[in-house]
């Protein structure tokens, strides 16, 4: 995907580029809010076009995501294609200077578009052309002009490889392309390297549940073997030909996720992980060609591609960069054809990212865009390498983040099977600035898993048990603790570090404080007992030996075994589809604990596995982690060291994750102690919830004074909702004295504070009316107009029209048109809106009454009896029959505006039934029928009164009908 | 999760065919069940035990405690060892059911599942034997099973290590037999936990603070 060459460095350049960065830092000592920490990047994957013009990147502000498009010699940005939230962009790149590739996924299908860029007219809209045939894109061939690469679909198990003009795969025209003759007879699957024209090819056998992985070396044109397996367990997926025996590939064989891998062709092993997350799959990689290095990975974090970069092609000027204020290295993301403009993306583990682009002819540096834009005005902590010689004389290396304000004496020591000690200082953590803007230093290490399945054949794992390191660690921290003055330590484990975290905490007791777990391991015995599916996975014979030769110390190794006489503070947490960290883990150090501490907070994600999969759940989990470490470290709470915003917010999200179904076990009085906390620190939503507890009586005693206390605080901050309860109270005088002017106002603050269309809309009932506020007219289309509030939206998102909404408008329609007083523009702006919403036209016509009275049926055949006197009995059926003869033979659709009133002893005369009444042209000149059928709680002396208008609201029709002799 | 299908390889069949190979396999199933009844001593149907109503256990037996969890009523479960047994849809409903029943020590093993429209014969391999030990409760983990398809004929099975949830279900159903009997795993694979949990809580119970105080005779 990302083209990279070696490109010449002059130091002078990066004195530009330094200052490009450091422009951007400024000093902000405030905490950094987890909204802005845990989110996806604003700007990202940039790629330069092949003749180093222009810049192709993804822009995802939260609301809509789109393909930008950066015109480097203008310094000018345009969008190029919009994308809803059902589609799922996978992948695009530049076929050549003036046209881009797009994958995408949208409901469940595989789409693939090409935009082909008016390079001189960036300003209009870019056509987007669907490639009709079924396929991929393999390569955009950057060595041949305006061919590619298609491996086009024939049926599920039958593809073929062309090379073709852009132009005539964008008609579905292969008559003229060049098909690739050394095909890979049933591949469901190819792909391809640009770097040595080495292609890849899948095939799977039904019969035998097997699937098999090809390769055709460069230059070469028989297909060889690479891999099979009927074992569909682990995934194997290959990324780049190496050499002869060698290949880059994705495989989970022998990790616990999908790491980048070299594995060897004549021992068919792994011979070594080159990259392994912590917390993701990889799910695409790219290695330098000649040295084998690997130069980016991607994976996805939250729903969306993410990736890193590792080819320091600054290496040599490194020096002086990390001398400069910023340490942060630089990679190279992508080159144009020629290699002279590069796209420079200056990152790291104090640096969330600003892509930069460079031009070696004019040894300029030029601001992209930064990956997070609202995150520039803080400062970030910086991380250090400490190193020591423990009493075994071995060394060990650790990272340390120092808050930079806020300090409070808390070292929290992370440990993270997989994280290497690279990682630690070149990958901006938002887990780690997070914590460290809050006044912790946090102490990470090279942190080696307690188990790791080695020596993989095709259908099973051997196990080596590695050393324990806690004793090492738990030295480094002890040294740290010193060095930097900490008197306060809790680990914090993710997966097997869960393990050790605990376990350190047990063995050393006296040193940690807490202990923080999220998705651990706490009983290796597990991972050979899980169920008899998992197990077969194992080589039985080298467990059972593993087990006799150790089983003592390695059930007593476990933390759930060493619980005994520990009392610490501990916060655990599992995702209810974990398949590593099975439940059974969890359940099983949460049964322990509860018998052996006095505090202990566990929760269960539901529909979360390995890891969160959601932004908004490491949010929760971070505000709920710094949470129980104030508490129970005797920390100050968040509000005396953040404004209340922030400290309100996060007491929000904390109250949301015991609501709302988001863990297995819902833990309402939870919530709302949170909730409190954050309502009392005058957060908006948390004041309407709390309102809205005092007015159901929900946890409290139920008080209408204190619900509309809150709800009107939360209306003065701008909750809208919060507004428009309180508009809704005022307009209906039943549990507050009825005041319209007031509900007037509050209905339109609402909507003005973005409350869903039904606040402009009621707000629109007494403009229009003029009858409780001054008519105004204008304001009455602003309000009334639903068809320009839709479209607003679409464009800017701000007042949303819901069903309800649409409702709502459909019943207030009615009477705004029959208010007295309208003028001839109102009149005029209703029947616009009816024909733009219903195509209804007013068509002059004149009302013939056919029959009125009691009738048998509702239809046309019922009558029984023309009358005004209706007997007083349950579903009795009474009403009139009329047609409307059009003066013109017209086809277009009219309707009619049909009130009904009733009058009973208890009530005065009051409109029961007000609606528009429709009809298609064709049906136009068939009989009206109106009527009314009495229910049981109806059937008492009442009057009903029928009136029918035109839609100029002239009256057609007017009939009493008296029920029950009521006069 | 492994999988049966009752219409293996249908798909490739035309309509009618594809009928009448799933009428031929439920019958087959149908008469593998019955075979399974000519071939061996017939299975005892038993319930688990209620616990109100534990009653002293028999020299050279011990119990069988597992959970069935499924989407659909199970007809019966049918486990054959020293004696054959076959649980019953009131024990086998869906949702999870814990199963504590007292059996004659020894191996057994899980060996079909009975539906109202077809049986599912279990893999004649160590994945489903266990044993039964004397004197004790042996675990032997959930039986889960989900019944997916059209006609629910394809059916996914597992048996899960859930030991924590069984000693919680034992201590708040059984707390009396928990107190008298070691608790063991005895599903696939080895876990000591069980033994490590019951034994640490019986040593607590040894020190008497938990014995019942006697009452006066007056």
């Amino acid at each position: 995907m990302i083209q990279s060459k070696k490109i010449p460095i002059v130091v002078t350049v990066f004195i530009l580029l330094s200052a490009v960065v450091t422009s951007v830092h400024l000093q902000a000592n405030t905490i950094i809010s987890g909204e802005e920490l845990f989110k996806t990047p604003y700007y990202t994957v940039p790629q330069i076009s092949p003749d180093g013009k222009f810049v192709i990147g993804k822009v995802d502000d939260g609301e809509k995501r789109e393909l930008v498009i950066t015109d480097v010699n203008a310094k000018k940005r345009y969008p190029v294609i919009f994308f809803a939230k059902r589609n799922y962009l996978r992948n695009f790149y530049w076929i050549d200077s003036d046209s881009i590739y797009i994958e995408y996924i949208s409901g469940k299908k595989n789409k693939n578009s090409i935009v082909n860029v008016d390079v001189n007219n960036l300003a209009v809209k870019q056509p987007a052309q669907q490639i009709s045939a079924e396929g991929y894109l393999l390569s955009s061939l950057p060595e041949v002009e305006n061919q590619v690469l298609f491996a086009r679909r024939l049926s599920e198990d039958d593809l073929e490889i062309y090379q073709i003009a852009t132009s005539d795969l964008v008609n579905g025209n292969f008559a003229s392309a060049q098909k690739f003759e050394s095909h890979l007879k049933d591949a469901f699957f190819y792909s391809y390297n640009d770097q040595n024209s080495a292609f890849f090819g899948l095939k799977f056998d039904k019969d035998e549940n097997a699937f098999s992985i090809w390769f055709l070396a460069p230059n070469k044109k028989t297909w060889r073997l690479l891999y099979d397996s009927d074992n569909l367990s682990f995934q194997l997926k290959p990324i780049q030909y190496l050499s002869d025996n060698k290949f880059l590939v994705l495989t989970n064989q022998i990790t616990e996720r999908m790491s980048v891998a070299v594995f060897d062709l004549v021992s068919q092993k792994v011979e070594k992980i080159v990259y392994e997350d912590p917390k993701h799959d990889i799910i695409s990689a790219e290695a330098d060609d000649e040295s084998g290095e690997l130069i980016s990975v991607t994976f996805l974090q939250h729903g969306e591609q993410e990736v890193l970069y590792f080819k320091q092609e600054l290496a040599d000027i490194e020096n002086y960069y990390m001398d400069a204020e910023d340490d942060d290295p630089a990679y190279t993301v992508d080159t144009s054809a020629d290699g002279t403009r590069s796209i420079v993306l200056a990152y790291g583990a104090s640096h969330p990212g600003t892509y930069i682009l460079f031009d070696e002819k004019t040894q300029s540096t030029q601001l992209i865009e930064h990956q997070y834009p609202s995150l520039i005005e803080h400062e970030f902590a910086k991380t250090r390498r400490i190193e020591m010689e423990l009493a075994s004389g071995e060394t060990q290396e650790g990272f340390l983040t120092l808050p930079y304000l806020n300090g409070n004496g808390t070292l929290l020591i992370m440990l993270e099977a997989g994280s290497t000690a690279s990682d630690k200082m070149t990958e901006f953590s938002p887990s780690v600035q997070y914590l460290a803007s809050r006044g912790y230093a946090i102490l990470r290490l090279d942190y080696q898993s307690p188990v790791e399945f080695i020596e993989s054949d095709t259908d099973t794992y051997n196990v080596r048990m590695n050393t324990l390191l806690e004793s090492d660690i738990n030295e480094l921290v002890e040294y740290v603790k010193q060095r930097f003055n900490y008197d306060k330590a809790c680990p914090i484990g993710y997966g097997y570090g869960g393990y050790s975290a605990l376990r350190m905490s047990m063995l050393y007791q006296q040193n940690y404080q807490c202990v923080i777990s999220l998705f651990g391991i706490y009983d290796l015995q597990l991972l050979f007992s899980a169920n008899n599916a998992e197990a077969l996975k194992l080589n039985q014979q080298a467990i059972k030996e593993l087990l006799q030769n150790q089983n003592a110390s390695f059930v007593e190794k476990a933390p759930v075994y060493l619980a005994k006489g520990f009392n610490k503070p501990v916060l655990m947490v599992a995702g209810e589809n974990d398949d590593v960290a099975i439940p059974e883990q969890f359940n099983r150090m949460s049964y322990v604990l509860e018998r052996q501490i006095d505090d202990l907070e566990n929760y269960i994600y539901s529909d979360v596995g390995h890891g969160f999969e959601r932004w908004f759940q490491e949010l929760q989990f971070h505000a709920v982690i710094d949470d129980f470490l104030r508490r129970h470290l005797s920390l100050a709470p968040l509000e005396e060291i953040s404004d209340n915003e922030v400290a309100a917010e996060e007491y929000v999200v904390i109250s949301d994750m015991f609501a709302f179904d988001t863990l297995t076990e819902n833990k309402a009085s939870k919530s709302f102690e949170y909730l409190v906390k954050a309502s009392r620190l005058g957060h908006p939503r948390a004041m309407f919830n709390h309102g809205a507890h005092f007015h159901r009586g929900d946890l409290v005693s139920r008080n209408f004074t204190k619900a509309m206390e809150l709800y009107q605080k939360a209306s003065e901050v701008g909750y809208a909702s919060a507004s428009y309860r309180v508009a809704e109270f005022l307009s209906r005088g039943t549990e507050v004295d009825q005041d319209l002017p007031k509900a007037y106002e509050y209905y339109l603050l609402a909507d003005q504070q973005g409350h869903d269309a039904r606040a402009g809309l009621k707000a629109a009932r007494y403009v229009c009316k003029g009858e409780v506020v001054e008519r105004d007219v204008d304001l009455c289309k602003r309000l009334f107009d639903i068809k320009k509030i839709r479209k607003d939206n679409l464009k800017n998102r701000q007042i949303k029209v819901d069903e309800n909404s649409k409702k709502l408008w459909r019943s207030l329609f009615p009477d705004l048109m029959l208010a007295s007083g309208n003028t001839t523009e109102q009149q005029a702006f209703y029947k616009r809106l009816l024909y733009e919403e219903f195509e209804i036209v007013d068509v002059k016509a004149q009302f013939e009454l056919v029959e009125e009275g009691i009738f048998t049926n509702a239809g046309l055949t019922g009558h029984k009896k023309t009358t005004d006197q209706i007997p007083m009995t349950p579903g009795v059926k009474f009403g009139v029959r009329f047609r409307l003869n059009k003066q013109a033979d017209s086809t277009e659709n009219s309707a009619i505006i049909v009130q009904i009133f009733r009058t009973t002893e208890k009530q005065q005369k009051a409109v029961i039934r007000q609606r528009i009444e429709q009809k298609s042209g064709r049906q136009f000149r068939q009989d009206w029928y109106i009527d009314k059928e009495l229910s049981s709680a109806e059937a008492v002396p009442s009057l009903y009164e029928i009136q029918i208008y035109n839609l100029d609201a002239e009256l057609l029709y007017s009939k009493t009908f008296n029920v029950g002799s009521f006069i | 999760m492994q999988s049966t299908k009752l219409t293996d390889n249908l798909s490739n069949l035309s309509i009618p065919n594809a009928a009448w190979l799933f009428i031929g396999s439920l019958i087959l199933f149908l008469l593998s069940g019955c075979q399974q009844t000519l071939n061996q001593p017939a299975p005892q149907y038993v319930r688990s035990i209620h616990p109100d109503n534990v009653q002293t256990l028999q020299e050279g037996h011990g119990y069988l405690l597992m959970a069935v969890t499924t989407n659909l009523n199970i007809r019966s479960l049918f486990i054959n060892g020293p004696i054959n047994i076959a649980l019953k849809q009131a024990d086998l409903e869906s949702g999870t059911n814990y199963i504590l029943v007292p059996l004659p020590q020894g191996q057994y093993n899980i060996s079909e599942i009975s539906m109202y429209f077809g049986n599912y014969s279990f893999d004649k391999n160590d994945y489903w034997n266990f044993e039964v030990m004397g004197d004790t409760i042996s675990y032997i983990g959930d039986l889960q099973t989900e019944f997916q398809g059209k006609y629910n004929t394809t059916i996914s099975y597992e048996l899960r290590n859930r030991s924590s949830y069984a000693l919680e279900f034992l201590e708040n159903k059984y707390p009396t037999l928990l107190k008298s009997k070691t608790v063991v795993y005895s599903g696939f694979g080895e876990d000591r936990f069980l033994e490590f949990m019951t034994q640490k809580s019986k040593a607590n119970t040894d020190s008497g603070s938990d014995e019942p105080l006697e009452h006066s005779s007056k």
